[in-house]
């Protein structure tokens, strides 16, 4: 008998928490949304809101190079959650910061894109090369501090002996 | 036997209605243009495109006004219409295109409601006008703006009560019936059609009638109830159009009948 209550007991409590986790599913009601737009004229449009229309006045901007991740600049929105900057001379990140859970971050608009971009991927192969070359070396390494390790402890127990 | 199968026939094309369409191959989007198409026509069959603004006395009048509503700022954009010949399977005909960029007012996040007024049409075989109300939504960004507003002040509407970019095939349509004056309009019926083709809007071309076989599927009649509101789950992905029969205020053009319609368009995503 108690066992079956204790079964039922589980079972309510294991509905209780799965109800509990589509709940928290489901609640991206306000889902944070960047937007990003070339102006054409050497500026960025960038405005941030709610999905539910809610404007974020005071919204923290961030600007990152995209290829070192050092930062270019941070600011917040006005009032109007909408902004003109001027476009960074390099590829670059925009980030939306609304405090945790709410933080979106996308590629900003830049003309040159495409070739900044081919540059980059014609230079993964060279890069890939290096580290396989590290990853070799270190595998190396690591089989030779092995091996000694292990002739130590052999050794070690035979003077034992 | 062969009259009876005509006049069934003719029984069958009749009962297709009339559609101001207003078409993009995106209404959720984050391009920085938007092309648009207008053209009137049935659009389950697709059948020759009909005249704009047609009059009785055979002249054509076109496009009364187009505009935009995004956050409560109206644009009007008449004057960038340009017209386009098309091509159909059951010959060509007249259509309207509108490309709108930063300089028109398409900048900013949010919901786009594109509208059109065209002049009345003159329905020869009901001797009556015709004039449709149409309403589509572009959404740029994701961000939610004014889709549940109303936005064609001074004109019948339909306004939707679902989020009109994110219905799916077999999710729920469901939106209220105004009058010119902001009154709901009971008991109405709406008229519910697909865009039962492919439109090539760079090719200027209407193509592959039949992409639902059965009109049970692609047309049907609802009623909106005493408050005016009215529900349908469209079964497949596609352009829907609602048009709300003689929902508008204005009963005659030129001292004949006129069927005023507000008409909602919906992109139910694949």
């Amino acid at each position: 008998m108690r066992t079956n209550q204790m079964r039922y007991y589980i079972k309510i409590n294991l509905l209780t928490i799965a109800m509990i986790l589509f709940c928290v599913h489901k609640t991206p009601a306000h889902t944070a949304l960047l937007f990003t737009e070339d102006n054409g004229d050497g500026t960025v449009y960038i405005e941030a809101g709610l999905s539910t229309g809610e404007s974020v006045s005071g919204a923290k901007i961030i600007i990152k190079d995209k290829t070192t991740g050092q930062p270019i600049s941070t600011f917040l929105l006005p009032d109007s959650g909408k902004t003109n900057i001027k476009m960074p001379d390099v590829p670059y990140i925009v980030t939306l910061d609304l405090g945790v859970g709410h933080i979106v971050t996308k590629t900003g608009p830049f003309p040159d894109m495409h070739k900044k971009t081919d540059s980059i991927s014609k230079s993964l192969p060279v890069s890939g090369k290096k580290s396989k070359k590290m990853m070799i070396i270190l595998l190396s390494a690591t089989t030779i501090i092995c091996i000694f390790v292990c002739v130590y402890m052999v050794l070690k127990k035979k003077i034992v002996k | 036997m062969k009259n009876a199968i005509c006049v069934l026939f003719l029984f069958v094309s009749i009962v297709h209605a009339h559609f101001q369409v207003i078409y993009t191959p995106q209404t959720q989007t984050s391009d920085k243009t938007l092309a648009i198409i207008f053209f009137f026509t049935h659009p389950f069959t697709v059948e020759p495109l009909l005249r704009t603004g047609l009059q009785e006395d055979g002249k054509e009048l076109g496009m009364k006004d187009v505009f935009i509503v995004h956050r409560e700022k109206t644009s009007h954009c008449t004057d960038l219409l340009k017209p386009a010949a098309i091509s159909t399977p059951h010959g060509s005909g007249e259509a309207q295109k509108l490309v709108l960029d930063q300089a028109s007012g398409y900048k900013s996040a949010g919901d786009y409601a594109v509208i059109v007024v065209p002049y009345p049409y003159w329905e020869v075989s009901e001797k009556t006008y015709i004039q449709q109300i149409a309403k589509l939504f572009v959404n740029k960004g994701g961000f939610s703006t004014n889709w549940s507003h109303r936005c064609a002040k001074g004109f019948a509407e339909i306004v939707p009560l679902v989020k009109p970019g994110e219905v799916v095939p077999g999710g729920l349509v469901r939106a209220v019936v105004f009058d010119a004056a902001g009154n709901v309009v009971p008991y109405c019926t709406v008229e519910i059609e697909i865009v039962n083709a492919e439109i090539d809007m760079a090719a200027n071309r209407i193509a592959e009638i039949g992409k639902i076989a059965g009109e049970k599927y692609g047309t049907a009649t609802v009623l909106t109830d005493a408050k005016g509101v009215f529900e349908y789950i469209p079964q497949t992905p596609g352009f829907w159009g609602f048009a709300a029969i003689g929902a508008g205020n204005a009963k005659t053009w030129k001292g004949k009948p006129l069927e005023q319609d507000p008409v909602l368009w919906i992109q139910v995503a694949k």
